[in-house]
């Protein structure tokens, strides 16, 4: 066992209740413990382990800091009240923000005091992401910024927004979009909830932008290179998407495999299940191989699609055959319903497919 | 967590991809090609002999590989893998998957050595007073594992001139033979073994895993290059959605296979008798029966009415996949296997 691994353990000793290995479940909603356990693993360098020291990390070797990621979430550890902070945002703000922008912005982005919200979808534009019709026109030292974004998770609870607004009107409609910082206390930001099918899906926003006023050094990244911040901050994460698809997995399977209760007509999809669940583990694992010989390893891409689904056909499982088919079942019902937004956010199943067939298989673009 | 399928710890170095693998691979790619044709699979639907390649394949080396290196062998059960993958995707007409599946459950056994290692092996099962010999119509021993009350049994047959009568199936480069039992000396050699028959077989459920992976892999390149070249309304037929996904879908699934079979190669590897090995490998196996199934139906849907030709590749590959797909098990069946053994259930 490594050094860090070793260490990794003592700190969770120390900073997860007692009971917390067999009680975690009476834990997934304690928001006291999430939020103070971020802070914690972020002081610690344990939140991004492979990132250098003086961002907040460990300077860990990937595979290393992967191993740390696994173990965090065998032990099932809280997850974090503002997920697309640290797993969209973070990287996105390392590999594309100014010094000053890295300066101000990562430290609480990371310690999980500063919430994100992803202005991407509007409602024109979802699958068709490219096609955003929100505004930033310059005026000197300014932008003025004028539309709507739509599902925006978690906007009543931020404090700031990765924007995706056209600068370039005359540009090819994934040259001319920006991606710029929106404090979302600014003037003429409008944020309105949208009440979801259930408690377990996180609340996503109406965001509406009047006559908003943004400093041209808002920007992250380039002006027009908004496309490249959005689909790269996607791609730094490939490894998060796939360790958080299995621990979902365990989570969901758990309450079937604890019981005796599964019915001998459901076997085989409960072993189809868990082979998904151990085939993504180890084609992460695979990918991070490859990378590691510097050979090309397409079929991560495959992950997105494939997480998204199993963890869906984990969560009926357990709808379906968990060990305590009585009041605990609604609860099981909260987490399938939850389990339905993942092959839609983040590019639905279908958008995946086209792109699987599109860049992996080389097929053509459909008319 | 207590029911957590694995150790926290990953053995990282494992999984990065080995030159010693890919030169395997890539030279037994460009061999396969060159010893046969594959008009050589269709004359023996007419009845022609199978091709007799078992010397050149000894010569070259290929069933070493995967074997220790006390017995001369080379490589791991990962580049067995990889190499009968290739084969796999080559619908090689050779019993080099069966020497594989006998090999490896003698290794498993501790009975593995000198005599057998350079010898032509099958996997077999017993059937009545019969053993039906996978691929065995030239074989000098054949092997079966049978269950017990607590454990399994290991039976190695030598087949000496016994009279070998083919059965019908799905793909003759590839059939069963039956032997009488009367028909064999009595200097069999057997073993009892305290561990489960499926922990024996993990090796050789591997093997059968990586073949139909290739037999699935093959399917899914002749498809693929199929929509880019055939055009209808004007356009690839590779540009539609309904075919898009479709490809997409066996791709997802070959490669979530490839993933199955290398981790329980690796598994195997570093621990032989491991219960993390034993489960992979029946994922593995489920797995490659049901991708090698989809895609090869799926390339014979994707052509159309060509691939229901005796001039065309594509039956090749669904009667391979047909014929090998039931061996140990077919899916729903070691699907339902995996799930008793994650629930604490008798296998």
């Amino acid at each position: 066992m490594s050094d860090s691994l070793a260490e990794f353990r003592e700190f969770l000793a120390d900073a997860l209740p007692a009971d917390y290995a067999s009680a975690y479940r009476n834990y997934r909603d304690d928001v006291e413990l999430r939020t103070r356990f971020q802070a914690e693993m972020f002081d610690a360098g344990w939140l991004v382990p492979e990132w250098p020291r003086e961002l907040g990390g460990r300077d860990l070797p990937l595979t290393e800091a992967l191993t740390i990621r696994i173990e965090g979430a065998r032990r099932q550890i809280p997850r974090q009240m503002n997920i697309q902070a640290t797993g969209v945002v973070a990287p996105a703000l390392r590999a594309f923000g100014t010094p000053e922008q890295q300066q101000t912005y990562l430290r609480p982005t990371l310690r999980g005091e500063a919430w994100w919200a992803l202005g991407m979808s509007e409602p024109g534009a979802g699958s068709d992401l490219a096609s955003l019709r929100t505004t930033a026109v310059r005026r000197g030292d300014v932008y003025l910024i004028n539309g709507q974004k739509v599902w925006t998770t978690q906007a009543d609870g931020a404090r700031w927004c990765t924007l995706y607004a056209r600068t370039d009107p005359a540009a090819a409609k994934h040259r001319g979009i920006s991606c710029l910082i929106l404090p979302m206390d600014t003037p003429g930001v409008t944020v309105r909830r949208i009440r979801t099918a259930g408690p377990s899906i996180e609340t996503f926003c109406e965001v509406f932008l009047d006559d908003v006023e943004l400093p041209v050094n808002a920007l992250l990244g380039r002006e027009n290179d908004g496309w490249r911040v959005a689909m790269s901050a996607l791609e730094h994460e490939r490894d998060m998407i796939w360790i958080n698809n299995w621990l979902e997995m365990q989570r969901a399977l758990e309450p079937v495999l604890d019981g005796a209760s599964v019915p001998p007509h459901a076997h085989e999809r409960l072993g189809r299940s868990l082979a998904e669940m151990e085939g993504i583990r180890l084609t992460g694992i695979r990918g991070v191989g490859a990378r590691t010989a510097g050979a090309d390893s397409a079929f991560t891409g495959i992950l997105k699609l494939l997480g998204s689904e199993a963890v869906q056909n984990a969560a009926a499982l357990a709808l379906e055959f968990g060990a305590d088919a009585d009041e605990a079942s609604l609860a099981r019902f909260d987490e399938y319903l939850e389990s339905m937004a993942a092959t839609i956010y983040g590019g639905t199943s279908e958008v995946q497919r086209n792109i699987i067939a599109e860049r992996i298989l080389g097929l053509p673009k459909g008319a | 967590m207590t029911s957590s399928p694995i150790s926290g710890l990953v053995d990282w170095d494992a999984y990065v991809p080995r030159e010693e693998t890919q030169a395997i691979a890539t030279a037994a790619r460009e061999h396969f090609s060159s010893l046969f044709s594959l008009d050589d699979l269709r004359g023996m639907l007419d009845g022609r002999p199978k091709p007799d390649l078992w010397d050149r394949l000894v010569e070259h080396g290929y069933t070493a590989v995967g074997i220790p290196e006390s017995l001369e062998g080379l490589g791991t059960l990962v580049d067995l893998t990889a190499l009968l993958q290739e084969a796999g995707r080559a619908l090689l007409p050779a019993p080099l998957l069966t020497h594989a599946m006998a090999a490896q459950t003698l290794e498993a056994a501790g009975m593995l050595d000198e005599s057998t290692v350079a010898s032509s092996l099958a996997f077999a099962f017993r059937r009545g007073d019969a053993l039906l010999v996978f691929d065995g119509a030239a074989a000098d021993f054949a092997v079966t594992v049978e269950s017990r009350d607590d454990g399994c049994a290991m039976t190695l047959f030598p087949l000496g001139d016994a009279p070998r009568e083919a059965v019908a199936g799905p793909d003759p480069s590839r059939a069963f033979v039956r032997i009488a039992l009367a028909d064999l000396g009595a200097e069999t050699q057997g073993r009892t073994l305290g561990a489960p028959a499926d922990a024996l077989l993990a090796g050789a459920r591997t093997c059968v895993a990586a073949d139909l992976t290739g037999v699935a892999a093959r399917a899914l390149d002749a498809g693929i290059a199929h929509s880019l070249t055939r055009e209808q309304f004007g356009r690839p037929i590779g540009s539609f959605q309904a075919v898009k996904h479709q490809l997409a879908d066996a791709y997802v699934e070959v490669e979530l296979t490839r993933s199955l079979v290398l981790g329980a190669a690796v598994a195997l590897t570093g621990e032989p008798h491991s219960d993390e090995g034993l489960r992979l490998s029946l994922m593995a196996k489920a797995s490659a029966g049901e991708a090698a199934a989809r895609c090869t139906a799926l390339l014979t849907q994707l052509l159309g009415a060509i691939g229901l030709t005796y001039e065309s590749d594509s039956p090749l590959g669904v009667r391979r996949a047909r014929q090998t797909i039931p061996l140990l098990g077919h899916p729903g069946e070691l699907y339902a296997r995996v799930a008793l053994l994650s629930t604490g259930g008798e296998a």
